[in-house]
């Protein structure tokens, strides 16, 4: 086991104590932490590891939200089958949108799925009977097995758990072949297909993956915040995802979960100062492409470094790439 | 029918010159910004400021208006793009959304989130024309987008610096070599297409009022029209505009009005999954 799993499994052990500590609004934070913190895993595979810039994330978010409510609520379809009916439905509409958006320069890619999340938005305004609409619908607790996820506490464990399944089967693709076919795709697309690598399927594949990661995050916010209505899945949260793995480091696990908290706990602490927190995110995109590349996960690791001294010398993790 | 054609010429136009601006900075600097609208849109409030609280003249508030653009869109370059400017795709897209939330919450926090209206250079008359009703206000707005689209072509084309910028594209390295300061152009191209910006700005302000969000639709539909000329075509930018506004126009005829934004999307998916390259632009497709 090397270091970087000993410090995940550590972490996941902390975890497992932080409610006998925290109180009800905290654990509600970093559940949504955990929730956001699965977009951005699918979205660092997607943009971090082959290189393509999604814009159009919120929109296999409220896929995800959408599927699942309507499918328990609507259906009475039972919550794990709705759950990974969601889940389907993200890597399928993925799919779909992967096989056109391959063939997309990475600016044409970004305009494209930007188009995509939008329209997301407007068919959710437009099928209103179903979605609700600008009314929106009310998501009731995860009921799995008869055992009803209906606390704060309970919902925390539930996403802890999806949490750690995400980041394992991630990170097991990501030290795969499949994944190292992506980072060589990314240096070099034309060496990549020289060794043989598939690069379309190799892009849909990814843009698939990255899709039902995004809609599971969607799974798991809906019954977090209780409520889904158009306006929570607009562009704004397509830039807010890709702000989430900028600022958190990108291609960095940790970083997708310190990005999530960034951009959970920024509007929590400049709460009612709107206008202030766009700003500090704005700010934070910049001054991590201009200053540190490797964001806050790299910060942290040059503390670390620092922390830990002379002992280990120059190649340590606080050295950042030259930008 | 008439009066939608009349009024898409006049929106699309709008929608044109914010286009132009983008394509013009793409084009030359190879950045897309993401932050173009929102630029327009801190011309259009200072101008707004520059009227309201100071007093000055209209007139003097607009050419306020378009100096601010022009001022805002030299130190975006000098501050934030350029030193990522060499960084590759993603760093660009994401500076360039970085200070869409940086403009867009700064005209929030100094102008809070009220909607105002916002006064016309051209008045409140009307004109007949051959049977159509046109308001002074479409009419300015088709003829001052003109003028400014033309004036920016005779400048491309006659000036010393028009020379040299339609040179940077077409050879980047050849360009450098024979002398041609890049680093200026660029800021010269990011001064001119930002200025541009600012009048569409200040043109679109009256049609949609002033408020922090007013320029976000127009900036996609201004993506939606610049991927039309593979988002380095003025001319493929400036006539998909117009079509874009007519033809959203004539639809809201048929389909209901809150799925009139949604046409720039269609559009763009059309655009970039048959012709990736946009209708007048050169091979951005890739061989998959």
């Amino acid at each position: 086991m090397n270091r970087e799993r000993l410090f995940g499994w550590v972490a996941v052990l902390a975890a497992a104590f932080i409610p006998l500590a925290a109180g009800d609004y905290w654990l509600y934070l970093l559940t949504l932490t955990g929730a956001y913190g699965v977009v951005a895993l699918g979205l660092n595979l997607l943009t971090g590891l082959s290189g393509q810039i999604s814009l159009g994330h919120a929109g296999f978010f409220a896929i995800g939200a959408y599927v699942a409510t309507i499918a328990t609520e609507k259906y009475g379809i039972a919550y794990p089958l709705a759950a990974a009916m969601a889940v389907a439905a993200g890597w399928l509409v993925g799919l779909v949108i992967g096989f056109p958006a391959v063939r997309l320069r990475g600016l044409y890619l970004a305009i494209a799925t930007l188009a995509f999340g939008i329209g997301v938005e407007r068919a959710i305004y437009h099928f209103k009977d179903l979605t609700g609409g600008p009314y929106g619908l009310a998501v009731g607790a995860p009921t799995i097995f008869g055992y009803a996820f209906n606390s704060p506490t309970k919902l925390y464990y539930l996403v802890l758990v999806i949490v750690v399944l995400s980041v394992l089967f991630l990170s097991n693709v990501v030290n795969s072949r499949p994944g190292r076919m992506l980072v060589a795709m990314r240096d070099s697309q034309l060496a990549a297909s020289c060794m043989g690598i598939n690069v379309a399927r190799l892009k849909v594949l990814a843009f698939a993956v990255s899709a039902a990661f995004g809609a599971l995050g969607g799974v798991l916010y809906a019954p977090i915040i209780n409520y889904i209505s158009v306006e929570h899945f607009t562009l704004w949260l397509s830039i807010t995802f890709i702000s989430m793995i900028v600022v958190g480091g990108l291609n960095s696990i940790t970083g997708s979960f310190l990005g999530a908290a960034f951009v959970v706990l920024v509007p929590e602490l400049l709460r009612g100062f709107g206008a202030y927190h766009q700003i500090i995110y704005g700010l934070a995109m910049i001054v991590v492409f201009v200053f540190w590349p490797r964001g806050l996960v790299g910060i942290a690791a040059a503390l670390a470094g620092r922390a830990s001294g002379a002992k280990r010398a120059a190649p340590s993790a606080g050295t950042a790439p030259p930008a | 029918m008439d009066q939608a054609i009349i009024n898409g010429l006049a929106e699309g136009s709008v929608y044109a010159l914010l286009a132009v601006g983008l394509v013009l900075i793409n084009r030359i600097t190879e950045v897309a910004s993401f932050a173009h609208g929102e630029v327009a849109a801190v011309a259009a409030f200072v101008g707004f400021t520059v009227f309201h609280s100071v007093g000055a003249p209209f007139l003097v508030a607009v050419l306020c208006s378009i100096v601010a653009g022009a001022i805002l869109g030299g130190a975006i370059e000098r501050i934030v793009i350029r030193p990522v400017q060499t960084s590759g795709l993603l760093a660009t897209v994401v500076v360039t959304l970085g200070l869409y939330f940086v403009l867009h919450g700064s005209v929030g926090a100094i102008w809070g989130p009220e909607v105002r209206p916002y006064p016309s250079i051209f008045g409140e008359g009307a004109v007949r024309f051959a049977g159509v009703v046109v308001s002074s206000q479409h009419l300015g707005i088709m003829v001052t987008s003109l003028v400014i689209a033309f004036a920016l072509a005779a400048y491309l084309r006659w000036t010393r610096t028009g020379l040299a910028l339609r040179a940077i594209p077409q050879n980047r390295f050849g360009a450098a070599v024979i002398g041609l300061n890049i680093r200026r152009l660029t800021s010269t191209a990011w001064i001119v297409g930002s200025a541009v910006g600012a009048v569409a700005g200040v043109l679109i302000a009256p049609l949609t009022f002033l408020h922090s969000n007013m320029m976000l639709s127009p900036l996609i539909k201004a993506f939606a029209v610049a991927a039309l000329g593979g988002l380095s075509s003025l001319v493929g930018a400036f006539v998909g505009g117009l079509l874009l506004g007519v033809t959203e126009n004539i639809a809201v005829l048929y389909i209901p009005g809150y799925l009139k934004d949604s046409l720039a999307f269609v559009f763009i998916l059309v655009v970039l999954l048959v012709r990736p390259e946009g209708l007048f632009g050169k091979q951005a497709k890739e061989k998959v």
